[in-house]
């Protein structure tokens, strides 16, 4: 249970008096040890402390020594944050700040001047120069300790409100499950706002490892470059990174030879992303995780080796069993498949200033007689010999590289552009729009434009097919099988 | 839209266009002087990556943080082809 975990900012000021002069970053050659770590998140913390009890923290800033002292010196400060995407649209890193309205924002003069407009009642605090005041004890936690807000693909995000207890539950299992050693070098490799980050922040710096943000463009294009270079050892990431390791034709011994394992989640790993991994390396461990945002990064685990992959590959990779302490249940079961319905400590508090739509998804379930906060992730699984299978959304949400895409909502950016019925269909991984329109009647550069100016570049269909009738089936509703067939039996247009 | 593919003659290096065209597995005159990393859509991460390496090996590209930034644009690749056509 999440009461008995030990809190997560205790590991981490554990493994910084048991080894200060440990590296806990080493980022462009620059090594930042623990006890310097430690001492910046205090003196951080010093400062946003003084602004009122339990502040609401926006970290403005990009991946680093600084972003992962922020978070570290809220959690001493008795705060809680919000991580702003400093990749992502301006437009939606002002929503963000405009929708979380902290007491605090922490960022550098340079890249928060306009954030600072648009809640000019926040304090500032320029990461750059803290208090030379340290905050010696840490305040009592808030309930919560970070609100993550999901990418959506028009940038429009729904804030995810995870508990400290939550945070620590997790962390503790991952510290466990992973094996965490001092001599770990571990990858950064997901923006701090996508929460796969928690799990290489928090769990490198609780279990005393390394960690390498890679923020770099080649870093990010040639990964396994980044692997070879810093004798990583852990790597964690969505799985479709290793599609670019693939096509740069890295995942070799040369490049991968130090890594001892790799863990996923955010989107299916593939056969072939395992068949790649272990033909090259053979002794690796890999971790398949799922798990929503909502459930606090992952809630379940299945350990992969070269001789059991193919037992768990019978569509995409199975999604492995729920960790101690969490539940994992399939509602309304037809033909063994079902809704997947996550309960247990790790579960998110709800959205953030959406009590509505947060009842419907964050509800509660009886386990052994126990009553456990619950989410209804409306995720489709199929249980096959004991296995479960992600099968896909029950609603029109899908994963592109790990973000959450309404299909509804490119729909309707794309039908603003004067098209009277278009559909988003996502077949076999890529992204195609279907519009009811002649081919004559758009202008497809400036379309692309347009969409590049209000979706975020994942969001954006890779192909567009012209049909002057969508197919419908008997309910008179457009029969996606039907255009699925279309695409399956004619090359589309761009 | 400006200059279009047909302007530039092969020569000792491949030419521009078709070679984005073939990175990017998509047709030569869906490509001109205003493409950008995002526009076509098929220039996304992986896109760009088969575009970098295949300047590497047409151009004589090394893959560095300057390279994978500069060469986001058709009009920056263009420009490196004429260099190496005057033998720059």
């Amino acid at each position: 249970m999440a009461g008995n975990k030990q809190d997560f900012l205790s590991s981490f000021l554990e493994q910084a008096e048991r080894h200060p002069q440990h590296p806990a970053v080493i980022h462009e050659g620059y090594e930042t040890s623990y006890s310097e770590l430690e001492s910046l998140s205090r003196r951080l913390a010093f400062n946003i402390a003084k602004v009122c009890k339990h502040p609401r923290v926006l970290i403005h800033l990009p991946q680093g020594v600084n972003a992962y002292a922020s978070m570290l010196g809220t959690a001493m400060a008795g705060g809680y944050y919000a991580p702003n995407n400093l990749s992502a649209p301006r437009e939606k890193q002002n929503h963000v700040a405009s929708l979380f309205q902290p007491d605090v924002v922490v960022s550098t003069n340079k890249l928060a001047a306009e954030i600072q407009q648009l809640v000019p009642k926040a304090c500032f605090i320029d990461v750059q120069s803290p208090s030379l005041d340290a905050l010696e004890t840490p305040l009592p936690p808030h309930d919560l300790i970070y609100v993550m807000f999901t990418s959506g693909s028009t940038g429009t995000p729904k804030g995810v409100m995870i508990p400290r207890t939550a945070l620590s539950h997790y962390i503790a299992w991952a510290l466990d499950s992973m094996d965490v050693r001092s001599e770990d070098r571990w990858s950064q490799h997901p923006n701090t706002a996508f929460d796969l980050s928690v799990l290489d922040i928090y769990g490198a710096l609780c279990g005393g490892a390394t960690l390498f943000p890679l923020t770099g463009l080649k870093d990010k294009l040639m990964p396994a470059e980044a692997v070879k270079r810093h004798k990583l050892t852990i790597w964690n990431s969505v799985p479709s990174v290793i599609d670019l390791m693939i096509k740069a034709r890295h995942v070799t011994t040369e490049h991968l030879q130090s890594l001892r394992l790799m863990t996923f989640c955010g989107e299916p790993l593939k056969r072939h992303h395992l068949e790649a991994i272990f033909s090259a390396c053979s002794d690796l461990i890999v971790h398949n995780t799922y798990g929503p945002t909502e459930a606090t990064v992952s809630c379940t685990l299945l350990q992969l080796n070269r001789a059991n992959f193919k037992d768990y590959c019978l569509y995409d990779c199975a999604i492995g069993d729920a960790i101690p302490g969490m539940t994992l249940e399939l509602k309304d079961i037809q033909d063994n498949k079902g809704e997947l319905i996550i309960a247990g400590p790790q579960v998110a508090r709800g959205y953030w200033k959406a009590t509505e739509k947060s009842a419907k998804v964050f509800r509660s379930l009886q386990v052994d007689n126990q009553t456990m906060p619950a989410f209804f992730t409306g995720d489709y699984a199929e249980q096959i010999a004991g296995e479960l299978y992600f099968r896909g959304r029950l609603d029109n949400q899908v994963k592109i590289h790990g973000n959450r895409v309404e299909l509804d909502e490119i729909n309707q950016v794309i039908e603003k552009f004067g098209i009277p019925a278009v559909k988003t269909v996502l077949i076999e991984d890529v992204l195609h729009a279907f519009l009811e329109v002649s081919e004559n009647e758009v202008n497809i550069d400036k379309l692309c434009k347009e969409l590049s100016n209000k979706l975020m570049d994942y969001a954006i269909p890779k192909h567009y097919h012209f049909i002057e009738r969508f197919p419908r089936n008997a309910n008179d509703k457009i029969d996606i099988e039907a255009l699925v067939e279309k695409v399956k039996c004619k090359s589309p247009v761009i | 839209m400006r200059n279009m593919v047909m302007t530039i003659q092969d020569n000792l290096y491949p030419n521009p266009y078709e070679l984005l065209a073939n990175a990017l597995e998509c047709s030569p005159d869906k490509l001109n002087l205003d493409s950008t990393l995002g526009n076509p859509p098929n220039w996304d991460s992986i896109g760009h990556l088969n575009i970098m390496l295949a300047l590497e090996e047409a151009y004589n590209i090394s893959i560095d943080d300057d390279t994978i930034r500069r060469y986001t644009a058709m009009d920056a690749i263009v420009a490196r082809y004429e260099e190496l056509q005057k033998g720059c």
